[in-house]
């Protein structure tokens, strides 16, 4: 007898004394029906499914997580004082916590073309912030003070004297307490946040802090606050988070005239304005004052300018797009003199978006004198060159000098010149007397629940709206953004397999197509309002499966679908190298095999398990 | 179909054979699973994320088939000795000399094994089941045991050894021979 045959034994054991018959889950039913107290707990969402909100990928990965674990350390509860320790504002935890884990994900059956219901979009309330609807949320909130002191009943302060390298970014919060974003030098070097509310016994609680932690009592004026160096860290899909003081996260917490105050400095750089270190906060803290301004760079354009005043300032006159993308609305214009060069920043209403991200969706810089910028200008400060991702191309645009444009999108930061930083495609237009740059969102590879972002037909459409020359007709078939089915069938020219088990929620949100000489693509994109899976399906691609293996062998594990060899790559890189995450969790996952001469790719952003990847991955017929 | 139902049609029959194999009793194997289902939203709290659901979940079941045994007290522990702690299964295949397995009827090999299983304790018992049952590795079976990781290995070598001893006892016409060949895991091909 070897181990197999034991464990045939152990199982022929019980599966002779309970056969598998019978319908368990009946049992179960009855069982809670009976007990009302266990029946109202399920029913209260505790076995909903859950979904965690998108990270942002790779270069910005860092500071969000400082974000996420700051956002972490003000809202665990409080754990074990120690006897012997006398803190007030914080209190000592062990030094790995338990992150919250998801609830595992139901697959339910689906029929093409009958919607199933779809799961609640996660609240602002659930982002920690009651007013992200207005406000936003971190790191880039964008009320301005005047703004956010009007929604609370309680004096706000801030830093009085903003130095030149220095700026006030905006201020969100709730009702009991609100977060200003403070920046120092470049993006996202040296970012300061400072919480402020009524000191009540919640807002009292204690920040859980590692048991390791030095903490050191301090004086802010005439009251005592406690300064502590560290966080609890963690990646993403992480099961704990561990405290170090390896990053430069500084905090200080005190209590003066009945509110409480948490000052927290992450990041570090060589400022000539301010020392950041305990003394350099200490002061910082004691300085603030309830005259502090809290204009944001926004907020003073906005005050100021009007359109006439910027066109006199620029000497020209504004050309709007005669066609816009649905719901974009002008939300400001501004003259940037250095540039010479008018900054035209449109938005959706937030009301649109499920995401409701305050930031600029589409901007477009003219300029009569200056040509476009150079696509080097563009591109994020902060990444090394092979860390570049730029692919251009050249668009037909009607009215544009030769009839063509320059696209190019990867690591564009909109903010460089006019806009968001979110904005990573561009397209650069030259007309008679006028250059025009237009900058938008591009579709992210894990594929977006706001719609939020431009096709590249949509961005000619604009340009073409500005050059007067339209070539693009009012309801063209756009092959990024399509809303049949039907439609996608009809343009491929190959058989499509559609997937017939998905997650619970998950409902046809649009389908792409694409053709790249013979190859030709067609994706369909699935949301439940949170993520989207995405199904991709490649006829005659260049790809196989050994090659994929060879290019990046530590991604990638064995499995089959429909008994054909298959490829399975859930996680993400960061600096020490690939993060597997099989059970989900963060990064994106893939399931890859070929099947009569198609590639098919089932993918998303990495939610779920293996098994559940791989059960919608079967179910594709 | 609610979270609970997906869990309980996934897993309910593979929990309850589970449980049965330690409490050793129909009704009671059902109940306790019922029971871990029915704590299940408070349970979830405790599964971590960086392992499957799966494993984690079937090591709650044998943790209550094993309390509830335990609280029954329907067995009593065997003395073994320690020192001469060849590793199971190949110390217990390789020197029972019993007789060739094909000539043995599978019925009573089953009892054989099941007699066994009635005379070590629920502990020895969960050892058994989640290595040679559910085909734990050591690390994934101290999850919920409730057992110092100091002493697991002398758990292990415990159970291996209590279960070699009673089937020797219990070997009458039986066979049980040959090496064991550890079969691979399970579910997806990580290689």
């Amino acid at each position: 007898m070897n181990k197999q045959m034991l464990y045939q034994i152990l199982d022929d054991l019980a599966t002779e004394a309970i056969p598998v018959a019978g319908n368990p889950w009946e049992t179960i039913r009855k069982r809670i029906n009976a007990n009302n107290k266990l029946l109202v707990f399920w029913k209260t969402g505790e076995h909903k499914v859950r979904f965690s909100k998108k990270h942002h990928w790779a270069a910005e990965t860092g500071i969000l997580i400082l974000f996420l674990v700051f956002v972490m350390m003000v809202s665990l509860p409080q754990g074990r004082a120690w006897a012997q320790e006398l803190l007030q504002f914080f209190v000592r935890g062990p030094d790995q916590i338990l992150l919250p884990t998801p609830l595992p994900v139901n697959l339910v059956n689906i029929t093409p073309g009958i919607v199933q219901p779809t799961l609640t979009p996660i609240t602002p309330q659930e982002q920690g912030f009651s007013f992200y609807d207005f406000c936003g949320g971190l790191p880039e909130p964008s009320c301005s003070g005047q703004k956010i002191r009007d929604m609370v009943d309680f004096p706000i302060k801030g830093i009085a004297d903003l130095s030149a390298d220095m700026q006030f970014i905006g201020a969100t919060g709730g009702p009991e307490a609100v977060t200003l974003v403070y920046q120092y030098g470049e993006p996202n070097s040296v970012t300061l946040l400072l919480q402020e509310g009524p000191a009540t016994d919640a807002a009292r609680q204690a920040v859980q802090v590692g048991s390791s932690a030095v903490v050191e009592q301090v004086q802010i004026n005439n009251a005592l606050g406690e300064y502590v160096k560290g966080t609890y860290f963690n990646y993403g899909g992480d099961a704990t988070a561990s405290w170090t003081e390896d990053f430069d996260l500084q905090s200080l917490r005190w209590e003066e005239d009945g509110m409480l105050y948490t000052l927290t400095m992450m990041g570090q750089a060589d400022l000539q304005s301010v020392k950041l270190d305990k003394t350099g906060l200490i002061d910082l803290a004691a300085s603030l004052t309830e005259e502090a301004k809290l204009s944001t760079k926004r907020s003073i354009t906005e005050e100021t300018e009007s359109v006439a005043e910027v066109e006199k300032e620029a000497g020209f006159q504004i050309k709007e797009p005669e066609w816009l993308p649905q719901g974009l609305q002008l939300e400001k214009v501004t003259y940037l003199a250095d540039q010479k060069a008018i900054c035209l920043e449109y938005n959706f209403p937030v009301d649109q978006l499920t995401d409701a991200m305050p930031d600029t969706s589409v901007s477009i810089l003219e300029s009569a004198e200056m040509s476009p910028p150079d696509l080097k200008d563009l591109v994020f400060t902060n990444l090394q060159p092979e860390q570049v991702l730029l692919k251009q191309s050249t668009l037909k645009v009607g009215g544009a000098i030769e009839g063509t444009g320059l696209y190019a999108f990867g690591s564009i930061d909109g903010s460089r010149v006019c806009g968001s930083r979110m904005q990573n495609q561009v397209l650069e237009v030259q007309m008679e007397g006028l250059n025009i740059t237009i900058l938008a969102k591009e579709n992210n590879p894990f594929g977006s629940t706001s719609r939020d972002w431009l096709t590249k037909q949509e961005m000619v459409r604009l340009a073409e709206g500005i050059t007067g020359i339209q070539t693009i007709k009012e309801n063209q078939t756009d092959p990024e953004f399509l809303t049949s089915l039907t439609v996608l069938q009809q343009i491929a020219q190959f058989p499509l397999k559609l997937a017939t088990k998905l997650p619970e929620g998950m409902n046809f949100y649009y389908a792409q197509f694409e053709q790249n000489g013979e190859q030709q693509e067609a994706q369909i994109h699935y949301s439940d309002g949170n993520h989207e899976t995405i199904i991709r399906q490649i006829k005659d691609s260049q790809d196989t499966l050994q090659e994929l293996i060879r290019q990046n062998p530590e991604i990638y594990h064995s499995v089959t679908v429909h008994s054909q060899p298959a490829i399975l790559s859930q996680g993400y890189w960061d600096q020490d190298g690939w993060r597997d995450f099989p059970n989900g969790g963060d990064g994106s996952a893939s399931v890859i095999w070929f099947e009569d001469g198609i590639e098919y790719i089932v993918g998303g952003f990495n939610t779920y398990s293996d098994e559940i990847w791989l059960e919608i991955a079967e179910s594709l017929e | 179909m609610n979270g609970l139902e997906f869990l309980v049609n996934r897993y309910y029959f593979k929990a309850v054979h589970t449980a049965y194999l330690i409490v050793l009793d129909k009704f009671q194997a059902e109940d306790v699973v019922q029971t871990v289902f029915l704590e299940l939203p408070k349970k979830i709290k405790l599964f971590k994320s960086d392992s499957a659901f799966k494993p984690w979940f079937l090591r709650v079941v044998v943790n209550a088939a094993k309390n509830n045994a335990v609280k029954h007290a329907r067995m009593v522990s065997l003395p073994v000795d320690f020192e001469n702690g060849d590793d199971f299964p190949e110390a217990l295949f390789q020197k029972s000399e019993m007789l060739p397995e094909d000539q043995i009827e599978t019925r009573e090999m089953r009892q054989t094994v099941l007699k066994a299983l009635e005379q070590l304790n629920p502990q020895q018992r969960a050892v058994i089941v989640m290595r040679y049952y559910l085909q734990m590795n050591e690390n994934e079976m101290v999850g919920e045991l409730d057992l110092p990781k100091s002493s697991r290995k002398w758990w292990l070598h415990t159970a291996k050894e209590s279960l070699k001893v009673k089937l020797n006892e219990l070997k009458p016409e039986s066979g049980i021979t040959q090496t064991n060949h550890d079969e691979p895991e399970k579910g997806v091909n990580r290689e």
